[in-house]
């Protein structure tokens, strides 16, 4: 899951976290992709000692994010959206490695992908089925349409995203995976 | 509150003699008056006033001190210990290098205030005799507040913990306690009242209310350098907060409801409980932090619970010492009048300072609901974003994008 993924988005205000492991703070915000592998909401961090002036980074503007699938649960803070199963918790899915205000030129290149395997066969919601991931357990897996044959055990996560709602007075956020089948991906890149 | 002796304020005073005339008394065989009785007390306290001024400004001439920010502070002290044999706890070093011992002070007044606090002892003023267990000891000095960190709420080792503003006390001097002496505290402040007071109910019994106002006053003093005839002065402005009844039990306590008056204060201090805001984010974590480490542990679920909860109601519940006002004079400003009183008790304080206590968040929606919202949004996305370019954003591009985009 090491495979960089390049977005370019609007970002938050990066903010200090703490992981809910007890493993120190991190510097994250949300990230509204544009453009690259990435939809809707998605939660970006560094660690906090590679951030040591929190201000360079590129806050409430359009950034250009190179970063991993690395899925790390952190305390909620008022404002942020939560995950419907921890609810003093939410997930920033991505660990930057750089981001940076973005020169409005640089495109990002697309994503290689990642293997996945479903813990459950999918369940169809609205127009397309929603998995649960056996490497990723705070995040769903995404089948975008009913087109990929029913019963597969395995997919590629082909762009990284989130939604969203509001219920109670609070933002709930559901990450989420987007996936293909595998025949599908070999297809695409051919 | 948390004292701490530090070797450069500190100073040894000898014991004071015995307080002029109780000695006498003592001598000639009359029985030490009772504690409860209250006039004795006074003059008890009253004398020691004296000479803790007198010490002060003797041991201070022409240094830090002078009457303008005054604590007397009488009671027991007690080294801590922990574990099942008793053994006292080591000396912590400070960042400033100085290695003090942990000890508490017990100040049982005789109206029946009994309250403990700790009290850091350097290595060096612990030599002098004066910190053994049980000993009675008479602390002058002078309060302020200072913001510090409160370790509980630390949730890794690199966290220094949650900012929290405590009342200090500098020591400035240390002698045996006269017997004749009960425990209690004496503060007396010249100062200015700094903004507009808080105003709140104190409960004193089912259906029985009185209005109290914290307000802050501000003390300047000038400290002279340490050695005579140096021109340099250095102001040192200190805030300490105030509790006053607005029930008419103190002459002259409107003086302080007023931004900017002069005032002089004298009263005692004063532990105050108060509850800690539960929707502070660091607050938040810090016990989320604490209840996974008590779940991790493990045991039986009930057991398990009420460890919990008895963390929950420790971390969320603070003390925090306060001046309790017993006498206020008005030196420059104006006392605001019984009709404007009564206006501000109305409006619970004054506009400067509003009680920052949120809401409490609104209850947890059941997931499903949550699970059926989510649903429904992920109807909106049309399908997987197509490289470099997220799905239904391409078309229109609000900010003028690059030519790839749409």
């Amino acid at each position: 899951m090491d495979r960089v993924i390049e977005l370019v988005g609007r970002t938050s205000q990066w903010r200090r976290r703490m992981r809910s492991d007890g493993g120190g703070a991190v510097i994250a915000a949300w990230l509204r992709p544009l453009a690259g592998a990435g939809s809707g909401v998605v939660g970006v961090y560094l660690p906090e000692e590679r951030v040591p002036d929190g201000a360079a980074l590129p806050a409430r503007t359009q950034a250009f994010v190179r970063a991993v699938l690395r899925p790390l649960r952190v305390h909620a803070l008022d404002g942020d959206h939560r995950l419907p199963q921890a609810p003093d918790a939410t997930l920033f899915a991505l660990e930057a490695q750089e981001a940076a205000p973005w020169d409005r030129m640089t495109p990002p290149l697309p994503w290689e992908g990642v293997p996945v395997v479903l813990a459950a066969p999918p369940r169809v919601v609205g127009a397309g089925r929603l998995a649960d991931l056996v490497d990723l357990p705070d995040m769903c897996g995404w089948f975008p349409d009913h087109a990929a044959p029913a019963g597969e055990t395995s997919a590629i996560g082909c762009a990284i995203g989130g939604v969203t709602a509001e219920v109670g007075g609070r933002s709930w956020l559901r990450p989420l995976l987007w996936l293909a089948a595998p025949a599908d991906q070999t297809a695409r890149r051919a | 509150m948390t004292m701490t002796m530090i070797d450069w304020q500190a100073l040894l005073a000898s014991p004071p003699a015995a307080v002029p005339g109780r000695a006498a008394d003592d001598d000639a065989g009359d029985p030490p008056p009772a504690p409860s009785d209250a006039a004795p007390a006074r003059a008890g306290n009253g004398h020691a006033a004296d000479e803790a001024l007198r010490m002060v400004m003797r041991e201070h001439a022409g240094g830090g001190a002078d009457a303008r920010n005054v604590c007397i502070l009488v009671g027991t002290v007690r080294r801590e210990r922990y574990g099942p044999n008793g053994k006292a706890r080591p000396p912590v070093a400070s960042p400033l290098g100085v290695r003090y011992a942990p000890y508490r002070m017990d100040i049982e007044e005789p109206g029946g205030l009994a309250y403990s606090m700790p009290l850091s002892v350097s290595a060096r003023l612990m030599e002098s005799g004066l910190f053994t267990d049980g000993a009675r000891i008479q602390i002058n000095g002078a309060v302020r507040l200072e913001q510090t960190y409160d370790r509980a709420f630390a949730v890794h080792p690199d966290d220094a913990g949650l900012p929290t503003w405590e009342t200090r006390l500098d020591v400035l001097a240390v002698a045996r306690a006269p017997d004749a002496v009960p425990d209690g505290s004496w503060v007396r402040i010249v100062g200015e009242v700094d903004g507009g007071p808080v105003i709140r109910d104190e409960t004193l019994g089912p259906g029985v209310r009185r209005a109290t106002a914290t307000v802050r006053i501000r003390c300047r003093r000038t400290l002279h350098s340490i050695v005579p005839g140096a021109r340099a002065v250095h102001a040192l402005t200190t805030l300490i907060p105030a509790d006053v009844a607005l029930d008419g039990s103190v002459e002259g306590a409107a003086a302080l409801l007023k931004h900017g008056n002069q005032v002089i204060v004298e009263g005692r201090l004063l532990p105050r409980v108060y509850q800690r805001r539960r929707g502070d984010p660091r607050i938040q974590a810090a016990l989320a932090a604490a209840e996974e480490a008590i779940r991790a542990k493990g045991g039986p679920a009930d057991e398990v619970e009420r460890r919990v909860g008895a963390m929950r109601r420790r971390m969320l519940t603070g003390v925090r010492m306060t001046v309790d006002v017993g006498y206020v004079e008005l030196v420059k400003g104006r006392m605001l009048t019984d009709e404007e009183v009564t206006r501000l008790i109305a409006a619970g304080g004054g506009p400067r300072r509003t009680p920052g206590t949120p809401p409490p968040p609104p209850p947890l929606p059941p997931r499903a609901e949550i699970e059926a919202a989510l649903d429904a949004a992920l109807t909106a996305p049309a399908g997987p974003p197509a490289a470099g370019m997220a799905p239904g954003v391409g078309a229109a591009n609000p900010e003028g994008g690059a030519p790839w985009i749409g």
